[in-house]
């Protein structure tokens, strides 16, 4: 390998490329990179400057530019649309707030499959996001009950404990909130 | 104008592949001497990719002394066709193109 795939420059740029083609399979994205690595090396001598490195990449193209020509390329493959914040919000915000509520009177459940309906609907999420996002948003099914059982185990099971068992079973959908919160940022606009 | 380049993109590629194999670069280079048909470098990769999926091209490596295995690029039976094809009705094509530019000039 030489250096100029370790350079900072190269990979971020080839970091950047991962992500915005992040809708196509491993073995597509996998093709690309290799091949942009091979030009990139073929390109630039060892030692090659920041300025020489800079305008390689820009000859290149944008990561956006050959993400697009790749996903084009690709029947059956639609490319991410961004979606208003406030969408992202509240679908992120019913997930994560979906636990407290889980076993009162089901309005937990309830919140926490709309938000997952929500979630598969969207066009801003790839399918392995998706599928993280759902698995995160319907955690607490599993979660609570099996932390009110560590803490019968534990000596008993009072109105502390079992809040204790919802705010517990916060942790997953927070974490994938985070996630899913950020991969829909990056595909704003603003954030180019 | 990117619409129209990219159709015809591809038949360029199969046409300079036609009198030997090239590797990425190599093709690019062709490419950018011929202003009209340069596009953002990055995104003739997918054009390949697509080419040796749908069996028009083939690739094999070639270990190089100064730098990265070559990727390089040959036509099979198959883009040799579609080849004879594409250079079969482009005369056709751009005659009935030219035809219609110059009488609507003209009227």
């Amino acid at each position: 390998m030489s250096d100029a795939l370790t350079h900072p420059l190269v990979r971020a740029y080839l970091a950047s490329v991962d992500r915005e083609a992040a809708v196509l399979s491993d073995d597509r994205r996998r093709d690309l990179l290799a091949d942009l690595r091979e030009h990139i090396e073929s390109v630039l001598p060892q030692g090659a400057d920041d300025a020489a490195v800079q305008q390689a990449l820009d000859q290149l193209g944008t990561p956006r530019e050959i993400a697009a020509a790749a996903i084009a390329e690709e029947p059956g493959v639609t490319p991410l649309q961004p979606q208003s914040s406030a969408r992202t919000t509240l679908t992120l915000g019913m997930m994560v707030l979906a636990a407290p509520f889980f076993e009162v009177l089901g309005i937990g459940l309830v919140v926490a499959v709309l938000a997952a309906v929500r979630i598969w609907r969207s066009t801003a999420w790839t399918r392995r996001d998706k599928h993280l996002g759902i698995l995160c948003a319907l955690s607490p099914l599993l979660v609570i009950p099996a932390a009110a059982a560590l803490f019968v185990l534990a000596g008993g099971l009072g109105p502390e404990e079992l809040f204790g068992s919802f705010l517990i079973a916060m942790v997953i959908p927070l974490a994938g909130a985070i996630r899913l919160g950020r991969s829909a940022a990056r595909l704003r606009p603003q954030a180019a | 104008m990117s619409q129209l380049r990219k159709g015809v993109l591809e038949y360029c590629v199969l046409a300079l592949l036609s009198d030997r194999p090239r590797y990425g670069v190599e093709l690019l280079e062709a490419l950018a001497d011929t202003p009209v048909m340069a596009t953002s470098q990055g995104t003739l990769y997918p054009l390949l990719s697509r080419l040796r999926r749908s069996g028009l091209a083939d690739t094999y490596l070639v270990e190089s002394a100064s730098g990265p295995s070559r990727k390089y690029y040959e036509l099979t039976d198959q883009g040799r066709q579609a080849l004879a094809e594409f250079s079969g009705h482009w005369p056709g094509f751009r005659d009935a193109v030219d035809r219609f530019l110059v009488s609507g000039a003209e009227s």
